[in-house]
């Protein structure tokens, strides 16, 4: 939920005022996961020991105070000026910027990879894109003309897996050692202070990918706290992602024939999104909505141009540091398993998830599939199609909610991909919280209630 | 046999223009979830459509592209967000696409196929969404039996198949006939949809 100033008591609870006749809640800190600012530079969240901060780099120590509530975070109208926001134990950190060559190195993209360009966007290229001198070489196509992207315009290049990066060194370094693609390594030096300034969007982007594989790290130490996260998961099980119980639906084994006609003298035009009601007298039938409804309310949208490496950085409710991490080619072969099925069921619009899991217990491992229609009945085009290892998950909810909300104490997901592009709004953050980072090639979304994204992976 | 088996089987032998009739039966089976979640003005667009449709099968002539597009134009053909209500239009406007398909295309078992399967699984849907049972995971070697609405649904694309190999000609009439029936066979979907979004109104 959106926060305004004054909403965070000392004593870190959130305190929502009531509007329009409705009471006002509070939300006691220790039930507050994450507190971010509205530009998402700068947050306090739970952690086992301390909140860190993913803010403006600086070269100062960190902070040593342990924090117990979100206090020291509110809204970025609420953090005074002059005022650092909280800086945890976990530096954000970058390669050794002196080791780096000048100029992107064709060798070490030989599958091609991503650029980043000074203004920010990124230009995917193929491979023997980059020339001898550093520029990147996109071809025409379709009768439009290729272009040449001088090097001095590159601040990063990446391999499709985002595993291994070139960046641009900082100003002032003349090195040009002979080492190449500078892969991200937790014990790199620190990056250089721009106190004052507000980091890019790449280095933002860097910099909440270096925060979270730390506190990945620092998580390993806390193998006992597993059992929390287990519990946690249990939640989510028993009370499902909705909040609410299971079942709270009429169930309806015979459907009266006379409800029909009658209702139809009353609406003659058929229904809307507008007057439609429910057997349980709420203003949904979809108690997944519901639930969306219910985290919006106060809220804004999501940024438009909040592309998901901006918020990259697991929230880690499940450690996985006892589990294997997933990785870019498992995902694109789900990826692939989840389009294929999905052209055979034939669907025109619709999502296909297909998720690689793992049984904490016994190690088994399962392919679970969903789509997002609410039938429990295997698609009839599938008959006879699942492998012996797959699942079928059914019931309400996006593809990738209801693969999540069935993990409970003893799945937890490997890899996954789906046959269309990720949504901001339900999925994403559902995936974050299960340790899981999108990433892969950046598909063309019609819409911006999704992410560029069809993959994604656990991390270790 | 079971009931899909029968009825692939059953498609299989019949004719191109059987197969159209019985897809678009399965479309007119369906039309009624478009009609009750989407815009006023997109159902307008797919009665006019599903008319053409009809017609067509008939005479044996081809639908205008324009057709095709205006159904392509509606704001429902590209819903993909199943919170939704109007995704379950959307999930209606595939059957009628795959039955088009079948008379647009020489592919038309397959097409005949996927309309076969997309009005079942709409069907099934509902059955899922009136029990209100929560996700589960289902053993494709142990798949949980079908609801009452996909059942009425797999007997009624029998019994259009029977009625359709039995008879020696397709005429108009006997078009219309099925066509009424598909209507009244809706109802059940009508009765479960008017359960499940009582209220307000």
């Amino acid at each position: 939920m959106e926060l305004g100033k004054g909403n965070v008591a000392e004593n870190g609870d959130i305190v929502v005022p009531g509007k329009g006749g409705k009471p006002g809640r509070t939300y006691p800190a220790s039930a507050v996961a994450r507190v971010e600012t509205r530009d998402g530079q700068t947050a306090w969240r739970r952690t086992p020991h301390t909140p860190i901060s993913i803010s403006k780099p600086t070269a100062q120590s960190p902070a040593t105070s342990s924090q117990e509530s979100p206090r020291d975070v509110r809204s970025d109208a609420t953090v005074p000026k002059g005022r650092e926001a909280p800086r945890g134990p976990i530096a954000p950190r970058v390669p050794n910027a002196t080791n780096t060559p000048l100029t992107p190195q064709a060798a070490d993209v030989p599958e091609g990879g991503f650029a980043t360009l000074e203004n920010g966007s990124r230009v995917a290229f193929g491979p023997g894109a980059v020339s001898e001198n550093g520029d990147i070489v996109v071809p025409g196509k379709g009768g439009k003309p290729g272009r040449t992207i001088p090097a001095s315009k590159i601040v990063r290049v990446e391999t499709p897996d985002g595993r291994h990066s070139w960046r641009r060194p900082p100003k002032g370094n003349t090195g040009g050692s002979p080492s190449s693609m500078a892969t991200i390594a937790p014990d790199a030096g620190p990056i250089p202070s721009t106190k004052a300034a507000k980091p890019s969007r790449v280095q933002s982007r860097q910099e909440q990918r270096e925060a979270a594989r730390a506190r990945i790290a620092a998580a390993e130490t806390e193998l006992r706290r597993l059992n929390a996260g287990l519990s946690q998961n249990a939640d989510i099980r028993n009370n499902g992602l909705t909040g609410q119980p299971p079942n709270s639906r009429v169930a309806v084994d015979q459907y009266p024939s006379d409800v029909a006609a009658a209702h139809r003298s009353e609406n003659p035009n058929g229904y809307s999104d507008d007057n439609l009601g429910t057997v349980d007298g709420g203003d949904d039938y979809n108690p997944t909505k519901k639930a969306i409804r219910g985290e919006s309310e106060g809220g804004g949208d999501t940024p438009k141009d909040n592309f998901p490496e901006l918020r990259s950085d697991p929230v880690v409710s499940v450690p996985r540091a006892a589990l294997p991490s997933g990785s870019f080619e498992e995902a694109a072969a789900l990826q692939s398993r989840a389009k294929a099925l999905h052209d055979t069921r034939g669907a025109k619009q619709g999502t296909t998830s297909v998720m690689g899991v793992q049984n904490r217990l016994t190690g088994e491992r399962q392919t679970w599939v969903a789509i997002d229609s609410d039938q429990l009945t295997i698609p009839r085009r599938w008959q006879g199609q699942l492998l012996p290892h797959e699942r079928f998950i059914g019931g309400p909810g996006h593809a990738e909610q209801k693969i999540l909300s069935n993990l409970g104490d003893e799945w937890y997901v490997v890899s996954g991909g789906t046959s269309v592009n990720i949504c901001k709004e339900t999925c994403m953050p559902l995936l974050q919280q299960h340790g899981l980072q999108l990433g892969g090639p950046l598909f063309k979304t019609s819409t911006s209630r999704n992410t560029g994204y069809r993959m994604f992976w656990g991390l270790k | 046999m079971t009931g899909i088996s029968a009825i692939r089987s059953a498609l299989s032998s019949a004719s191109a223009s059987q197969q159209a009739i019985f897809a678009l039966a399965c479309a007119e089976r369906t039309a009624i979830v478009f009609n009750r979640l989407a815009a006023p003005a997109s159902m307008a667009v797919y009665k006019a459509v599903l008319d053409v449709a009809w017609d067509a099968v008939k005479t044996g002539t081809r639908i205008a592209t324009e057709r095709r597009q205006s159904l392509a134009s509606l704001p429902e053909a590209t819903i993909d967000d199943s919170h939704r209500r109007k995704f379950y239009a959307t999930l209606a406007m595939g059957v009628l696409e795959h039955a088009l398909d079948v008379m647009d295309t020489s592919g038309t078992q397959e097409a005949a196929d996927l309309a076969c399967c997309q009005s079942l699984d709409l069907y099934s849907c509902f059955d899922a969404i009136v029990q209100g049972t929560p996700s589960t995971i289902v053993d494709p070697a142990n798949p949980p039996p079908s609801g009452p609405l996909e059942l009425a649904e797999i007997a009624e694309q029998i019994e259009i198949l029977r009625a359709l190999t039995i008879g020696s000609e397709v005429g108009a009439a006997f078009c219309d006939q099925l066509r009424e029936r598909a209507k009244s066979a809706s109802q059940i979907l009508d009765s479960a949809i008017t359960t499940l979004f009582k209220g307000r109104n």
